[in-house]
């Protein structure tokens, strides 16, 4: 530390940026994200990164095992499925809908949601505890089954799917962020803002939002997770995504034809599907205790 | 650290031990002589004269019923079943059958025949689809594909009991397939005093969920989804069946179904995954029965909408078809391509190969005749189950969504449960379907009067819902006649016919295989009314059901 | 306390007021018609009048919601678009089965969960608090459909432990009444009860672990995390100082004071379960709600859609009625809490 630097301040890092940090510092935390980002990367470029078309058949070599079994190709890496299409591209190509899909519909869920909640917790104010109790009683029906509900009325298929995926997430966004600021509201620190007389728009962007981020992260993280494992479950339902979309959970429907003879077709989607889901869960983990410790202070 | 605590979770963890243990040996009942046989699909009625599709009549009509007379293949001949012999006048118009006594029906706990079988229960069963007063006619839906397909109920003109063990038949005009329908699975014999019975208990349509007949096998009951239970028929007149008891596990798909077998969880299982019919032949603790009905795949498009009503293209779909390589990937070489609806182990087969050639050039050429230089979206709808025609019409879906996109048709799979699917079908809602067709019966007539005439499509077999004066006229001409060379020429006008409107694509003939485990017994390949489970029982004195080694193949053909 | 139910009780009578009227908008919102889609009777039924006029189809709505209801409780659901079968008694049947799996499953996960959370919780940060998070987390990541295709392919058809599917071999040839095996074969007049007990149990038991994961791997982390909290707090020490033994301690205060957080989220397990029973009954062919839903909704046969999802749901609320109340009951103090809000 500088004597002559009279006016020197150690800078802090806000608690935001130190959850961060904490957070990068963590070495599986890390993987999880570094994995995510490689198949956001996938989903988005994945269609030029794979060697064959999605649907491309070769019909001689049906059924093919990966490339290091004694029977493999080394042109299909992964092997090939019962109608000769290449493994790999097809996991390549599909996680534009297991990953890409659910990513962005959750995200135009939470932007839907979390700006409705924001109206209504900072302009009808506080409600009634008899609604909050409803709702919160209504949204405990998990949102597979609400999806289903949606899926019946408009029928199965991916955009249908996507759809409903979308729709049940809107209002848990909602939910979350009116209960969080609601809560918020009532706490001194925000009175004191409020007696200093800023305007609600300055109230919610620097006094409120900050300190709104955990429950949002969290909701977000959930909601991601069980989007991804919904889309995969309706289109293993045969309710989503329909043939020939290489959609993982549509693979595993599929494979679970050939799965004694052909293990790898049933193996290769549920393992990124696996993947997947335990390096969103793992971030949404971390994240969700590195910000509870960070805020906490 | 923390004893009482390790504690609690010792007892719970050894609890789930013990459970997982008691797992490890398959507990089965004790005393069991029943076969399971593992079908692929829930019967759409258990009265075979109202039903179309194989898979009820292997689960109805072997087991519960009995014909008036039945087919030898090996012989290829008529025998005697519930009538002992038959005089034909020689006008070929009067049938006189007589009839076998002290045949006894069914004994169950909810009807106790007081007499045994007469000619009373012909009539009845016969009058049933003949007759539209016939109180029972509109019973279930009042449909009767297969007498309607055939003609049946307007050929015979009169059905009379001049002794309580002579029925007289009267047609209206010869028929040279009249004994084939006959001993056909569908014409089975139903009971008409429980038939009486339920009539005044007003509860008619129990005669179709509750079936009694005079079979090896009783109905005991039915779930949905999971099986169906029959009982040993002790008084039939062919001795009582080999085993107590007959179960229907119903299982749609067949690579579970392959596995239930492979796990003793099945003793019998039809329609095994093409792809892994090598690899069960191999395998010692199963045998792989094969059988040569007759039969063909296709693929009828519904020529009552647009645009499959133009033959043009329907001819362009038929170029855009590479069939070879759905031998070769749905069938796994099981099956010969199939150059016309008639399999080329018929007399009158005529092959036409370069009506249906792969030619997506042409194909294209033919979509922009029509109008449709840039293709169109269609739906195809995939049989969910598998049949002795087609072992995976999802998987032949798929391979064929590949090749019309190549010509710029999208298509979109569809698939229903089965009766769904058929309910569906009947109503006329699809575009095209992948269907197919296994005779009944021997004659080549088979595979043109009940699939593609104008009385076809109203007993809904008429997939494609196509309606040709010429072609109804030809086949008709054809039963009219004996002479063989005569009913050549007719059959392949008939078929050149076909080649040039293509109302259907003829895609393969295949092969029909069944599988059992090593210890079945008595079991024959299916043939051409489905598979008779009278004769088959399992030896249980071999030490494990999985681990057999030694067994003498008595039955099958593997 | 007795506010607390009253309170409770409108809520839930509220949520089923408006999940009825969900279920009976349905009708409407399915495509077709709407008698149609209610009663599953086809326009060109001759009942079809009779059906329009009994479902108060000619009057105004509310007369229509109230004809739904009446027809409801009578338990007249209409028949299947499928088969003509009545959709009441196809699910009087469906339901124990599902119901059967579904509790054992729970029975299970609460069994197994808190124990290991409070293990993990007691070794913090150490080896086997690390297995414990490891595994609930893959156990919570893994998607349930692969889990039980792998399940079945190693534990039934690699090693023959148990069978591939269905509730019970059906050479047993037992009596269909209940719908859940366990009880029909209790009903069964049978000499082998006890062997086709056995083999139900074996049927049982791949579908029930595969079902109890996700329930079980939440409760651990709900537990652990629960448990965490309450150790580092003052009357812990407090105890301690008391010189209680461990075990004391465990069980008078942390494991009481860490289920009253769990407690809560039991209904958060149970129907994260239900939406997981849809996946296992269609893989295990369990004949069940589930499988007869899903293949509904590809059928679209909306008589039953409407009936099964209206139950289902309505099933998760009680539940988390159920559990609401029963934390009221036994934790007074967050009665405050509930009465506060």
């Amino acid at each position: 530390m500088q004597p002559n630097d009279l006016y020197y301040e150690e800078r802090n890092p806000s608690p935001l940026q130190q959850a961060w940090l904490d957070f990068y510092a963590k070495p599986l935390a890390r993987a999880s994200l570094y994995t995510l980002c490689f198949l956001l990367f996938i989903a988005l470029f994945g269609s030029w990164l794979a060697p064959f078309g999605a649907n491309e058949q070769f019909s001689e070599l049906l059924s093919l095992p990966p490339a290091w079994s004694n029977h493999g190709d080394l042109r299909f890496l992964l092997g090939t499925d019962s109608l000769g299409r290449d493994m790999l591209s097809r996991i390549l190509h599909g996680a534009r809908f297991t990953f890409g899909l659910p990513l962005l519909m959750v995200c135009m869920a939470a932007l839907l949601g979390i700006s409705a909640g924001v109206m209504v917790a900072m302009n009808v104010g506080v409600a009634s505890s008899a609604v909050k109790h409803l709702l919160g009683v209504l949204f405990s029906i998990p949102s597979l089954l609400l999806a289903l509900i949606i899926i019946a009325v408009i029928g199965p298929g991916l955009p249908n799917a996507a759809l409903a995926i979308g729709l049940v997430f809107v209002p848990q966004f909602l939910l979350t962020t009116r209960n969080a600021i609601v809560e918020e509201l009532g706490k001194d620190y925000v009175i004191a803002s409020q007696l200093n007389g800023v305007s609600s728009r300055y109230l919610f962007v620097a006094v409120i939002l900050p300190n709104i981020v955990k429950p949002l992260v969290t909701q977000f993280t959930l909601a991601f997770s069980a989007a991804i494992l919904d889309i995969a479950a309706l289109g293993f339902l045969g309710l989503g995504a329909q043939a020939p979309v290489p959609e993982w959970g549509a693979m595993l429907a599929l494979s679970v034809e050939f799965a004694y003879n052909t293990p790898w077709v049933m193996a290769l989607p549920g393992l990124a599907l696996f993947i997947t889901l335990i390096s969103v869960n793992v971030m949404g983990e971390t994240l969700r205790s590195t910000l509870q410790a960070r805020m906490e202070h | 650290m923390h004893k009482q605590f390790n504690k609690v979770l010792k007892t719970i963890v050894g609890g789930l031990l013990a459970t997982s243990l008691i797992a490890c040996s398959p507990a089965l009942p004790p005393n069991s002589s029943g076969v399971l046989y593992c079908s692929e699909g829930n019967p759409e009625s258990f009265n075979p004269q109202m039903v179309t599709s194989a898979t009820t009549l292997d689960m109805t009509s072997l087991q519960l019923y009995d014909t008036l007379i039945e087919y030898n293949e090996q012989q290829q001949e008529f025998r005697p079943a519930l009538a002992t012999e038959w005089k034909v006048t020689s006008d070929g118009r009067v049938y006189t059958f007589s009839l076998r006594e002290n045949v006894q029906f069914h004994q169950t706990p909810y009807f106790s025949p007081t007499r045994s079988f007469t000619a009373d229960d012909v009539i009845f069963s016969f009058q049933r689809w003949l007759d539209p007063e016939h109180p029972y006619h509109f019973v279930s839906g009042g449909h009767y594909p297969f007498f309607r397909a055939t003609k049946l109920d307007q050929l015979i003109q009169r059905i009379s009991a001049p002794t309580p063990y002579t029925v007289r038949i009267e047609l209206r005009e010869p028929d040279s397939s009249f004994m084939s329908t006959l001993s056909s699975s569908f014409a089975v014999i139903l009971s008409a005093e429980y038939g009486q019975q339920l009539l005044l208990a007003h509860e008619p349509h129990r005669i179709d969920q509750q079936p009694i007949g005079t079979g090896p096998f009783k109905f005991r009951d039915f779930r949905q989804d999971v099986s169906v239970n029959y009982l040993r028929h002790d008084t039939y007149w062919r001795g009582p069946a080999a085993s107590e008891s007959l179960v229907f596990r119903i299982t749609p798909s067949d690579h579970k179904r392959m596995l239930m077998l492979l796990t003793g969880d099945c003793d019998i299982s039809p329609y095994p995954p093409a792809r892994d019919i090598a690899w069960l032949k191999q395998r010692d603790d199963v045998n792989v029965q094969q059988s040569l009905s007759p039969n063909t795949a296709f693929w009828a498009f519904n020529t009552e909408r647009p645009p499959f009503n133009q033959p043009l293209v329907r001819q362009a779909l038929a170029h855009a078809i590479n069939r070879e390589a759905l031998i070769r990937s749905v069938y796994y070489d099981h099956a010969v391509i199939a150059e016309s609806i008639l399999p080329d182990t018929s007399w009158a087969h005529v092959a036409l190969p370069e009506a249906y050639s792969y030619d997506p050039v042409k194909a294209r050429n033919l979509l922009t005749a029509a109008g449709f230089p840039n293709g169109f979206s269609m739906d195809i709808w995939a049989l969910p189950v598998q049949r002795s025609y087609n072992p995976s019409a999802r998987m032949m879906a798929e391979k064929m969504q590949a090749d019309l996109a190549f010509v710029g048709i999208r298509a979109n799979i569809v698939s229903y449960e089965w009766r769904s699917f058929r309910r569906r079908l009947a109503q006329g809602e699809h575009d095209s379907v992948l269907i197919g067709w296994s005779a009944d019966h021997s004659d080549p007539d088979n595979f043109f009067r009940p699939l593609l005439t104008c009385a076809a499509k109203r007993s809904v077999n008429n997939r494609a819902l196509w309606c040709h004066e010429g072609f109804d006229q030809l086949v008709t001409a054809a039963i009219r006649t004996t002479e063989i060379s005569e009913r050549q020429r007719l059959y392949r006008a008939a078929q050149q016919l076909l080649a040039e409107e293509v109302p259907v694509l003829p895609l393969a003939h295949s092969i029909r295989y069944q599988v059992s485990r090593k210890n079945v017994q008595g079991i024959l390949p299916p043939t051409f009314g489905g598979i008779r489970l009278h004769p088959v029982y399992i030896d249980r004195s071999e030490p494990g059901p999985v681990t057999s080694t030694v067994t003498e193949n008595t039955g099958g053909v593997p | 306390m007795i506010r607390i139910i009253l309170r409770q009780f409108t809520v839930l009578a509220l949520t089923l007021f408006v999940l009825t009227v969900l279920a009976f908008s349905l009708a409407f919102w399915f495509p077709g018609n709407a008698i149609t889609n209610a009663s599953g009777v086809l326009v060109t039924d001759i009942h079809y009048q009779a059906v329009a006029t009994a479902r108060a189809f000619d009057k105004n709505i509310i007369s229509q919601y109230l004809a739904y209801m009446a027809h409801f409780f009578a338990f007249d659901w209409g028949v299947s678009l499928q088969d003509g079968a009545s959709v009441w008694q196809e699910f009087k049947l469906r339901f124990p089965a599902t119901l059967e799996l579904s509790l054992l499953a729970m029975a299970l996960a609460l069994l197994l969960g808190p124990p290991l959370g409070i293990l993990a919780a007691m070794h913090h940060n150490k080896p086997i608090d690390q297995i414990i998070t490891f595994f609930s987390l893959s156990g919570y990541s893994i998607p349930v459909f692969w889990m039980a295709q792998l399940s079945i392919l190693i534990f039934a058809v690699a090693l023959g432990w148990v069978p591939i599917a269905g509730q019970v071999n059906p050479l047993f040839d037992i009596p269909l009444v209940s719908g859940s095996i366990l009880v029909d074969i209790w009903l069964a007049e049978q000499p082998y009860r006890g062997i086709a007990l056995l083999n139900a149990l074996q049927h049982m038991i791949l579908p029930v672990i595969v079902l109890a994961t996700v329930p079980l791997v939440l409760l651990i982390r709900l537990t652990r995390n629960a448990c965490v909290d309450v150790l580092r707090l003052n009357f812990v020490k407090g105890a301690y100082a008391r010189g209680l033994s461990t075990p004391e301690v465990l069980f008078k205060h942390v494991i009481p004071n860490t289920m009253q957080e769990v407690t809560l989220h039991i209904s958060t397990a149970f129907s994260l379960l239900i939406t997981n029973t849809l996946i296992i009954e269609m893989i295990f062919s369990w004949p069940g709600l589930g499988r007869w839903l899903v293949r509904s909704i590809y059928e679209r046969d909306y008589p039953v859609i409407q009936g099964v999802l209206l139950l289902l749901a309505s099933l998760i609320l009680l539940v988390n009625v159920a559990t609401t109340i029963f934390h009221a009951w036994r934790f007074p103090r967050v009665r405050r809490e509930l009465n506060a809000t």
